[in-house]
């Protein structure tokens, strides 16, 4: 099992957006996949139409009968929910109160790993002790980032945390998202991609009301929007990701 | 695998994996069938109308997917749609191809799906094995929120020449909205016609239209002890030209490497069978027929080439440098163009009136009245004493071998290896099974030994040919190409090195003298 994350220490960057629309190409491509809210906001959980509360709350992080029971399916095939609960807002003193080495995160996904062949994460926004664990078990985190200065200068920080931390075992990948070509900002920070290699995926997700509609349709893009301008960024998006995860031929 | 954990964890949770079908006989009205639309209306939205189309079950020749516990199908009763595969045991779906139509899975785009089919699909093709025409329409149950909870699918099945195999209604509730899903499903439970049963739709299917998923079934035949000995390898000839006739279809159209392997070693038999029958037979028999089995023989041996090549060219990535990658399909290309070439020779006389008399002839071989003196003697006697030279033979030329033998030694000794194991598979009727058995296995250690040993020359020389064959401009393929030749060579060395401890491991087996003691004996009298 692949471990995708979509993680951002900023809020509001296209974390949830791309979460739900990468976990439905994979499971379009035929893997089983499953999309886990860890955001108690509930937004991953909302677009797929799944109640955003979990019998046992946190207690799943223990109870491995009580997380397989938590997992819903959804309206695709092979693709499966792991909704959000409000209890999630606390998820840092239960991962404070374990030592590292026994991680209940990680020992959930290494329960599920068996059953699915991809695991995205929606992650809430912040710098924390689930930060941490989730650099420790993911297999790529994937930080969203808008073309702007500041942004970028967030960015920075995420992969400072991440080496003083030690936390570089899972690799570390950024896109744009909401990038807007009519803003001179965007434009210029855009065109030097060039520079900020192999960090930056060459991949531009535009900032489209197509877009926003998910909330109104409450599914993936490209079930009610095949084919248009950000249907097909987020089909790139994922081409690279299995790129990464699968370079060619080495998967024997 | 972890489709078998999958299935395993899954089963208990009552979740995805609860799978209901509700069926009812052929002989169900249209009434009956509305009946259920009506009741289902009421919970349920339609999701697609009435729809007709017919739906495919993809395994390879032999079932390898079905015998992996996995199944393949396609409908064309969704537009467009994509193969599914299925957990053939509970129904589980475990992915769906992107490809419309199943190919080689080396086409496949690297993913886990292609990780978990690789092992079993190999280069194989895939064929629809089965077809049913299904009509049915399909329901979605869902709450407030319109959230799916369950789909209902209602199918009625029928062979394509009209024949009904029955009716379905399986719902499938989404995993973790069974109990939403539980009223719905007692009180269609309660209809009279209807029989609530957990099982699998493929399983139940295949069934009913009298389909065994099984690799092809050999063909059954039995020796007889009295029989004479040209009666014996007259009938043994007989079956293996049969065997060869049932793969010819999979050769022609090139389905299968599987047909072409299978080919072989009956023509290998055969081969084997005419140089025992040769004191037996009259010589205007004998020779052309020795002259024709020869030449089939030649005949299919470029194109099994390509087939091994091929075959392992998926298996045995690990040997490639990474580096040299990219260049892969290049040679893949050359390799299934070559292929090409060797099936369509094959075809050629495959297909002609010549090559239906030479197998005619040998199988309308009348022994009653054209066979020699000895002929007429004991199967049993003469075949006892044919296994005691062969044996006697191998023995002295594997003593022989060295570390620095020629490779022809090697591949002579690898044929005695192979004519001893063809009468004794041949003719394992006539001695008592567990010897045989024993001996057969003792044999094929020894035979895998050698055949790997022969494996490596003909992939090495075939590397080194298209390594002279390539121009200027391709200087890193044939540098690649020479690196795995050479490694090959090596491996070869140490074969050979090996041999001398391994042949004597063969000579005495740690368990009794099987192979020894069947040869040693005097079983001609015991009749
Ligand atoms: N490419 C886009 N074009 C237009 N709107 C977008 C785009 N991507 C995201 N949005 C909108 O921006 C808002 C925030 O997006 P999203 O929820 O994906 O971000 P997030 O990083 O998950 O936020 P949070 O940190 O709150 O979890 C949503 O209303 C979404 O519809
Ligand atoms: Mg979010």
């Amino acid at each position: 099992m692949k471990v995708l994350a979509l993680y951002s220490l900023k809020g509001g960057v296209g974390k949830t957006t791309a979460a739900v629309n990468l976990a439905y190409l994979a499971a379009q491509s035929g893997a089983r996949t499953l999309l886990w809210d860890l955001d108690p906001q509930g937004a991953s959980s909302y677009y797929l139409r799944v109640a955003d509360k979990v019998k046992g709350g946190r207690k799943i992080l223990h109870q491995t009968d009580l997380l397989e029971a938590a997992i819903r399916g959804t309206d695709w095939p092979l693709l499966d929910l792991l909704p959000a609960d409000l209890s999630y807002r606390n998820l840092e003193i239960e991962l404070n109160a374990e030592r590292k080495r026994n991680d209940p995160l990680a020992e959930s996904i290494r329960h599920l790993r068996h059953d699915y062949d991809y695991l995205v994460l929606d992650c809430p926004p912040g710098i924390s002790r689930l930060s941490e664990s989730i650099f420790a078990c993911a297999d790529l985190v994937l930080v969203p980032t808008i073309p702007t200065v500041l942004a970028m200068r967030t960015l920075k920080r995420v992969i400072d945390f991440r080496k003083k931390h030690g936390l570089t075992k899972s690799r570390l990948r950024a896109f744009f998202s909401m990038a807007d070509q009519r803003k001179r900002m965007h434009k210029e920070l855009m065109a030097r991609i060039d520079q900020m290699q192999p960090l930056m995926f060459d991949v531009r997700v535009p900032q489209l009301s197509e877009v926003e509609l998910m909330g109104e349709y409450r599914a993936p893009l490209h079930t009610y929007r095949p084919g248009g301008r950000a249907a097909v960024a987020f089909d790139a998006l994922w081409d690279k990701i299995v790129a990464l995860f699968y370079p060619q031929g080495g998967e024997e | 695998m972890g489709s078998d954990q999958a299935v395993s964890t899954d089963c208990d949770d009552g979740g995805s994996m609860r799978r209901n079908h509700l069926f009812f006989d052929p002989s169900a009205t249209v009434a009956d069938i509305a009946a259920v639309g009506t009741l289902l209306g009421k919970r349920f939205l339609p999701l697609q109308e009435a729809a007709e189309g017919v739906w495919e079950l993809f395994d390879t020749p032999d079932w390898a997917l079905w015998q992996a516990g996995m199944d393949l199908q396609r409908s064309t009763v969704v537009a467009d749609s994509q193969c599914q595969l299925r957990d053939c045991r509970v129904g589980l779906l475990l992915g769906t191809l992107p490809t419309n139509l199943p190919d080689f899975v080396w086409q496949l785009p690297p993913s886990p799906l292609r990780q978990r089919l690789t092992p079993v699909w190999g280069v194989r093709a895939m064929l629809a094995q089965v077809q049913f025409g299904e009509g049915g329409r399909q329901w979605a149950l869902r709450n407030d929120a319109g959230k799916l909870l369950a789909t209902a699918h209602y199918r009625y099945f029928y062979l394509l020449d009209g024949k009904m195999l029955g009716g379905w209604l399986q719902i499938e509730p989404c995993r973790g909205y069974h109990r939403s899903v539980e009223p719905v499903l007692q009180r269609l439970g309660k209809h009279k016609r209807w029989q609530s049963q957990q099982g699998v739709l493929s399983a139940q299917l295949l069934a009913a239209a009298g389909v065994t998923p099984a690799p092809p079934q050999m063909v059954s035949f039995r020796l007889q002890r009295r029989m004479s000995a040209a009666g014996a390898v007259q009938a043994m000839m007989a079956h293996q030209i049969t065997i060869m006739r049932q793969q010819q279809v999979g050769m022609v159209d090139a389905i299968d490497s599987e047909f072409l392997h299978r080919y072989r070693i009956a023509v290998r038999r055969i081969r084997s069978l005419l140089k025992l029958a040769q004191p037996l037979m009259p010589p205007e028999l004998y020779d052309p027929a020795t002259a024709f089995f020869r030449m089939l023989g030649g005949l299919t041996t470029p194109a099994r080439d390509s087939d091994v090549c091929l075959l392992n060219f998926v298996t045995g990535r690990g040997w490639i440098p990474a580096a040299a990658l990219p260049h892969l399909t290049l040679l893949r290309a050359r390799l299934e163009s070559e292929r090409n070439q060797a099936y369509q020779a094959l075809r050629q006389v495959l297909l002609t009136s010549d090559y239906l008399r030479g197998l005619q002839r040998l199988e309308r071989w009348d022994v009653s009245d054209d066979c020699t003196a000895l002929g007429t003697q004991h199967a049993v006697l003469f075949i006892t004493n044919a296994v005691q030279k062969q044996y006697r033979r191998l023995v002295r030329k594997g003593k022989r071998i060295h570390t620095q033998s020629p490779d022809n030694d090697l591949h002579a000794l690898r044929k005695e290896g192979k004519r001893l194991r063809y009468t004794l598979d041949c003719f394992a009727g006539l001695f008592p099974a567990s010897e045989v058995q024993g001996a057969l296995r003792q044999l094929k250690q020894l035979q895998e030994r050698l055949g790997d040993f022969q494996d490596l020359c003909v992939q090495e020389e075939r590397l080194r040919a298209q390594q002279a064959s390539l121009d200027i401009s391709e200087q890193e393929v044939g540098a690649l190409l020479l690196q795995v030749a050479d490694g090959m060579t090596e491996q070869r060395q140490q074969l050979r090195e090996e041999f001398s401890s391994s042949f004597h491991r063969f000579l005495k087996p740690k368990k009794g003298h099987t192979l020894a003691k069947l040869c040693a004996g005097k079983r001609g009298g015991k009749e």
